[in-house]
């Protein structure tokens, strides 16, 4: 059995096989190809269709309408490679004669060999003999690797902030890793100038919007062919990647479900026991029981997980607001701190105590997530809404103190100047280049880059903001997270 | 290397006067042209011919017009103009000059 694609040649409807229609496609997309720029392309397209169409019908009659794949590959053969250089005076010199020759010989391989491979062996007359086949084959690929545009894209999934990094790694085809590094490494070396750099390129750079988009920034050649063979390592990678601890989840929900199974059904008989003999009407059997938790525990759990959240952030914004205090006005908890301790151990000093405190809240906000069996997202979106309330306002207040807001990143600027003019280690005193570190990893967690290691774990509202965007899985969420990211950054700065 | 392959570059080269040439014989549509050229060195494909056609067309030396036919759908008959029948004149003249030339040259064989 195959499958068969009805096409229109130059008006005409005829069915091919799904191996002859991926045949002909490439033919007359390399043909399209070959006559870019002749003024009559669409003219002898449609007459190389209709060429086409009257060779196909030779093979139809009454009792057969569908033109097979071999058909397709021996029609094509007829057909003979589109001769795209005739426009540039094939009659002049005889040098530019074996030139265009060449040219075209090799790019009918490439069709051939293209040809070949849709038909996965199922004929052997494809590869029409042409001379040079796997030399012409090689350079069509990679003339199409190579010829396809690469643009400049913020690519939204899987960003940090607004994907400034990831479309820069895919334009300069560096793993994104190295690209976040050397931007929170500016970010320290320019004092925080940098992130304004961020901010204007992620004005002026556009969103990879369309798959054809996405393409580009990557610099892939973008045709339907090059999408599904995409898709398809995809897939493989997937499944290679995925089976091992797919099968190991199934198995255990499996266990589970047999040992629910099983004790519901005691239940179930034990209720027919005891009011079957009476004659009352079968009563709904209960719930069945081990779903993680009993109703109340998962209502206590509802209820906890958002206020665990709206706690969670204000934790996460107190500590912002004291940093900020602290850089500021050289003061801890509304007091003055001693001059003689220097800023940086303070800072240290705040993240210390913030990461010791949130952290067993972000373990109740986990239990309670994982308590609720059924509402995992909706617990997540309710935390993620919460979370994006609280941004917005924030992103609010600095719009409305906007000119504290610019004094504060002066004086952040400041800071690190005064840190890296001051701070450099004498080489070879271990002791001094640890409190270098510490103090270099201080402010780098003032700043947006900090947020990009989230790894860390230690916001948890981060990580819900994640769950959101993995849960509705919408270009809306990301753009949200976008904004809201940008609201910190800026509120942060 | 063959002698057919030496050749490659001037059998396409001289494409254009053969199709010139099988033209002015005949009002003919592209599969008359075809099957007339296949019988000969110079057999052509579809993928060759309808690009020459055409840029032949932009250059002014040949035209269509589309005629029914009885099986199937119309076709275009091509035919030579007259700026068309004047350069198969020249190519005629040339390639006459260029056969003595060939055989002038070198021993008589």
């Amino acid at each position: 059995m195959r499958t068969v694609i009805t096409i229109s040649l130059n008006g005409n409807a005829y069915q091919l096989d799904a191996v002859g229609y991926e045949a002909l496609r490439a033919y007359l997309h390399v043909a399209e190809q070959r006559l870019a720029g002749n003024p009559d392309q669409a003219e002898i397209l449609a007459d190389l269709e209709q060429a086409i169409a009257d060779k196909c019908r030779r093979y139809l009659g009454p009792h057969k309408n569908v033109v097979s794949s071999e058909e397709v590959a021996e029609v094509l053969r007829e057909m003979g490679p589109v001769d795209g250089g005739s426009g540039e005076g094939s009659q002049t010199a005889a040098g530019s004669m074996g030139g265009g020759a060449m040219g075209t010989e090799g790019l009918y391989a490439g069709a051939g060999a293209s040809t070949g491979a849709g038909q996965s062996g199922a004929s052997g007359n494809t590869g029409a003999g042409a001379p040079g086949d796997a030399a012409g084959g090689a350079t069509n690929t990679s003339g199409a690797s190579g010829d396809a545009p690469r643009r400049l894209y913020q690519i939204r999934e899987g960003a940090v902030f607004s994907g400034v990094c990831k479309g820069l790694a895919a334009y300069l085809n560096i793993d994104v890793a190295i690209i976040r590094a050397v931007f929170v490494l500016l970010v320290l070396l320019t004092g925080g100038v940098w992130i304004l750099v961020y901010v204007v390129m992620m004005f002026v750079i556009p969103y990879a919007q369309t798959s054809e988009q996405h393409a580009a920034a990557h610099g892939w050649p973008f045709n339907a062919e090059e999408l599904v063979a995409r898709a398809k390592a995809h897939y493989a990678q997937f499944r290679q990647n995925g089976s091992k601890w797919q099968r190991k989840a199934y198995r255990e929900q499996r266990r589970m479900w047999k040992s629910q199974h099983k004790q519901w059904k005691e239940h179930q008989r034990a209720w027919e026991r005891w009011g079957g003999p009476s004659g009352n009407p079968p009563a709904p059997p209960p719930p069945p029981p081990g779903w993680a938790a009993g109703p109340s525990s998962q209502l206590l759990n509802g209820v906890l997980s958002p206020i665990v959240g709206v706690l969670g952030v204000i934790l996460f914004f107190t500590f912002l607001w004291m940093l900020i205090a602290m850089i500021k006005h050289h003061t801890l908890f509304g007091w003055w701190m001693p001059h003689e301790i220097p800023l940086w151990v303070g800072i240290v000093f705040l993240i210390v105590l913030y990461r010791a405190v949130a952290s067993p809240l972000n373990h109740a906000k986990y239990a309670a997530h994982y308590g609720t069996p059924v509402g995992h997202a909706w617990v997540a979106l309710v935390g993620a809404l919460i979370w994006l309330m609280f941004v917005a306002f924030l992103a609010w207040l600095a719009w409305q103190h906007w000119d504290e807001v610019l004094d504060f990143l002066q004086q952040v600027g400041n800071f690190l100047r005064d840190v890296i003019d001051h701070r450099e280690p004498p080489p070879g005193n271990p002791e001094n280049a640890a409190l270098y570190f510490v103090a270099w990893g201080a402010p780098s967690c003032l700043l947006p880059g900090y947020i990009a290691s989230r790894e860390l774990e230690s916001h948890g509202q981060i990580d819900s903001l994640d769950v959101f965007g993995e849960a509705a899985d919408g270009d809306v969420v990301d753009s949200c997270c976008g904004d809201g990211a940008y609201g910190i950054e800026r509120h942060a700065a | 290397m063959a002698v057919n392959d030496k050749f490659g570059a001037i059998r396409k080269g001289l494409l254009e006067f053969l199709v010139l040439k099988v033209i002015a014989a005949d009002r003919v549509y592209v599969a008359d042209m075809l099957k007339k050229l296949s019988e000969t060195e110079f057999a052509t494909q579809e993928g060759t011919l309808y690009p020459l056609l055409s840029r032949m067309r932009r250059d002014g030396l040949v035209d269509y017009e589309w005629k029914e036919s009885e099986a199937g759908p119309p076709r275009k008959y091509y035919e030579l103009t007259a700026s068309g029948r004047a350069q198969l004149d020249e190519l005629a003249d040339y390639w006459r000059a260029i056969n003595k030339t060939i055989e002038d040259l070198g021993p008589k064989g």
